[in-house]
């Protein structure tokens, strides 16, 4: 049999992509080797248990993710566009690009993204030296790199999910899916759950247990609120995921019934279960971008939070209320009308305190000097489009509403509509406000604004369109269509993708601007755009410690307090000897052996499995061995890098906010005029 | 950073190894906060196996197949064996 144009097109896709991932392994790897890099990789990052190298690598690894994600998406588009009567993609490639899509996005870009952003910054928010469990902190970082590898693995060996996201039961099942694609699916999810679980749990104990004196529950910052809440939430609904997924891997390997169409099996539980993890995610995700947006509106502003406690009991209401609206993602699954106007009514009240939130951007930026930089645009495009993502929300919530919207792109365009211009703008927002403090030069100005102006435009062309598609009634995941009505939106849709690219091209090209005009760029005294908070009080990017001395807490914004009083850029009267933990291999040794259990699995190799077994316990059984865990920085060399920091100091000329983005700005703030507002 | 001697969970080996004293209970909150996360999963667990009690497609049921009062015994004199110790180690503070 010939093959026909449609296989032969869809095959090259595939091979193209799975190529990629080869070529770019292969590139990677011959590119360390060549500048001999191996060594520093290994001992520098790869075994690190620096929170803010964590970080680091949490965030290169969202990044490369988020190449796939956004490629697959553009991908998609494409194909509706060209869908009419037909496209280029075969149905089943179609399903296994919108379950990578998703499944990337929300937990190999979104999760790793705002983890990693919640460790450079969390700690030094709080004025501690590391996290509670900095092994463990490691532990997590490589069990997600370990589910992201099994996930691209899935493209280069066998096939993907054509489930969802979702992976919803029965279509999941051996009955309709006997390959290996939902099997790469439950493990690299599976991999990735137990590091956030960890990660939760980790955030949780920092932020209750290291605080720097003076630093109580209230003085936190609002970034530092939201990682709470965020951690809490990781804590408490990653393990219904755990569940969900190993009832659902029983199912596929053992032959039980939890979901499957017949011997007494319940599919429906297995939605029930999942978004009881499922709607956390959701505020997961959201929650950092909002303390990064309350943190990048009050700092650009040059105003004071406005609204600070009813923006941490917001907070902690979306947190609680985030465990009690799970039925609407199932409203149409069969339960009682009662039940489903109660979860409408949850729904709903959700939009209260975040209303509450947005009202206190407002009125923090209402008479303030406001500076239009990078992480601003991101902000304001966020406070415009959000308001119409969670007012489509509000709709959805309506259960009469959803049994028409339901399963349309109606729901496609709502959820891209709070995650992009939500988590995406937020995370992007943070990552350019926080990065001179990571690496100690700031980001290049212009290629940033055209990247937050094309996502705005990209976003809008590309979802607005499928608000309309939704209520004309165009089911999601279809590949094709025969009404040439729908036509039109499609093509707009598809233009808005390309601007999308564009924008993450410009990302690109900012990063590699900035990393070549990194001289003129620095900012070694720290503090780049007048912060408020402990994290700008000390060099950047930060010494291993983070503190010489651990700071004393007075006020909410500690550090703005310090500058107006001439308490900041002190020397301390004494250093002492800090003692930080050595680097470990454990990370490393879960990373791989997790992902070999993952793979052998996935491909029922069971000697493998038993290999990766055997070394995971082995590593874990070796670290509890290993008894000089820490090393000890003398208090002399304390001494010496906070001299050098502090020369850096004298030399820079402080700058007002009207040079900020010049190289002029080496990270010391000129005092604003007298009786501007603060 | 409550400086209370002896009046949180955890072994609380007092002011004179303050030191030792801080870094066990942040080892132990985690812990305790690992417990509330293995908790969930427990419970959901739980409330999977209520939910399906009933859904055996006609082979035999729990009734049939388990010995519940020996396993009762057994778990009771588990519980006891804890709830003891417990005391015991409160005594000990």
């Amino acid at each position: 049999m010939h093959p026909t144009l449609d296989v032969i097109v869809n095959r090259t896709i595939a091979t193209g992509a799975a190529s990629l991932v080869i070529i770019g392994a292969v590139v990677g790897v011959s590119l360390i080797t060549y500048y001999g890099g191996w060594r520093v990789l290994w001992s520098e990052w790869l075994t690190s248990v620096d929170h803010k190298r964590i970080g680091i690598m949490y965030i290169v690894l969202a990044f490369v993710m988020l190449t796939r994600g956004l490629i697959e998406g553009a991908l998609m588009r494409t194909q509706q566009s060209f869908g009419l009567n037909g496209g280029f993609l075969s149905w089943d490639h179609f399903g296994q690009l919108f379950s990578t899509h998703g499944t990337i996005m929300v937990f190999f870009m979104a999760m790793p993204f705002l983890t990693g952003l919640i460790n450079v910054v969390m700690p030094l928010q709080i004025g501690a030296r590391d996290v509670s469990f900095p092994v463990m902190n490691s532990v997590s970082l490589w069990l997600t790199a370990a589910g992201a590898a099994i996930v691209m693995i899935s493209l280069v060996i066998g096939e993907f999910s054509t489930g969802g996201w979702t992976g919803y039961p029965p279509y999941t099942e051996n009955q309709f899916q006997p390959g290996v694609g939902p099997d790469y699916w439950i493990w690299a999810v599976q991999l990735t759950g137990l590091g956030a679980m960890m990660t939760g749990i980790n955030f949780a104990v920092t932020i209750y247990k290291k605080r720097a004196p003076g630093m109580h529950l209230f003085r936190m910052p609002l970034f530092t609120w939201t990682a709470l809440c965020t951690s809490i939430l990781m804590i408490y609904a990653m393990p219904a995921l755990t569940v969900d997924l190993a009832l659902l891997a029983l199912d596929r390997y053992l032959g039980y019934h939890f979901f499957t169409n017949d011997a007494g099996g319940n599919m429906m539980n297995y939605a029930n279960i999942f978004w009881i993890f499922g709607h956390p995610e959701v505020y997961i995700m959201i929650l950092p971008a909002f303390g990064v947006f309350s943190e990048v509106v009050s700092t650009f502003s040059g105003k004071v939070l406005y609204g600070y406690t009813s923006l941490v009991l917001a907070t902690m209401s979306i947190a609680f209320l985030s465990f009690t609206v799970w039925v609407h993602h199932f409203f149409t699954m069969g339960q009682s009308a009662p039940i489903n106007v109660v979860f409408g009514i949850s729904t709903m009240l959700i939009g209260i305190p975040t209303g509450v939130k947005i009202y206190d951007w407002l009125w923090t930026m209402f008479r303030g000097r406001i500076r239009f930089t990078v992480p601003l645009v991101y902000s304001l495009g966020f406070m415009m489009l959000f308001v119409l993502g969670g007012l489509t929300g509000v709709i959805l919530a309506n259960p009469t509403i959803d049994y028409q919207a339901q399963n349309t792109l109606f729901l496609v365009a709502h959820f891209h509509n709070v995650l992009i211009p939500g988590l995406l703008f937020g995370m992007l927002a943070g990552y350019h406000y926080w990065f001179p403090k990571a690496f100690g030069f700031r980001l290049d100005e212009r290629w940033g604004m055209a990247a937050a102006l094309l996502f705005t435009v990209g976003f809008i062309l590309a979802f607005f369109p499928l608000y309309a598609l939704g209520l004309l009634g165009f089911p999601r995941r279809t590949l094709s269509y025969t009404d040439p009505v729908y036509l039109p939106y499609m093509l707009v849709a598809g233009a808005g993708a390309a601007f999308i690219l564009a924008a993450f091209a410009a990302l690109v090209i900012q990063l590699y601007v900035s990393v070549l005009e990194r001289e003129q760029n620095r900012v070694p005294a720290g503090d780049p755009w007048d912060g408020r908070i402990l994290e700008w009080s000390v060099s950047a990017p930060p010494p291993e410690y983070n503190f010489a001395v651990l700071p004393r807490v007075t006020a909410l914004d500690d550090f703005l307090v310090a500058k107006e009083t001439g308490r900041a850029y002190r020397m301390p009267e004494k250093f002492e000897d800090i003692e930080v933990p050595k680097n470990s291999a454990l990370g490393m040794a879960l990373c791989v052996t997790g992902a070999l259990m993952a793979f052998a699995l996935v491909w029922h190799i069971w000697w493998l499995l038993v290999v990766g077994g055997v070394g995971a316990f082995s590593a874990i059984v070796g670290r509890g061995f290993v008894r000089a865990a820490t090393r000890i920085i003398p208090a002399s060399e304390v001494e010496r890098d906070y001299m050098r920091w502090l020369g850096e100091v004298a030399a820079a000329q402080p700058v007002s906010r009207a040079e900020e983005t010049e190289p002029a700005n080496r990270g010391l703030a000129a005092r604003p005029l007298a009786g501007a507002a603060e | 950073m409550s400086l209370g001697v002896s009046r949180r969970p955890g072994i609380n080996i007092g002011p004179e190894h303050r030191e030792a004293d801080e870094r066990a209970e942040e080892l132990i909150l985690g812990f305790w906060v690992f417990l509330m996360s293995d908790a969930i999963i427990f419970g959901v667990m739980f409330a999977t196996y209520g939910i399906m009690l009933r859904s055996t497609a006609g082979a035999p049921g729990p009734h049939q197949i388990f010995d519940i009062r020996n396993a009762f015994i057994e778990t009771v004199a588990l519980l006891t064996s804890s709830f003891t110790y417990g005391l015991s180690s409160v005594a000990l503070k």
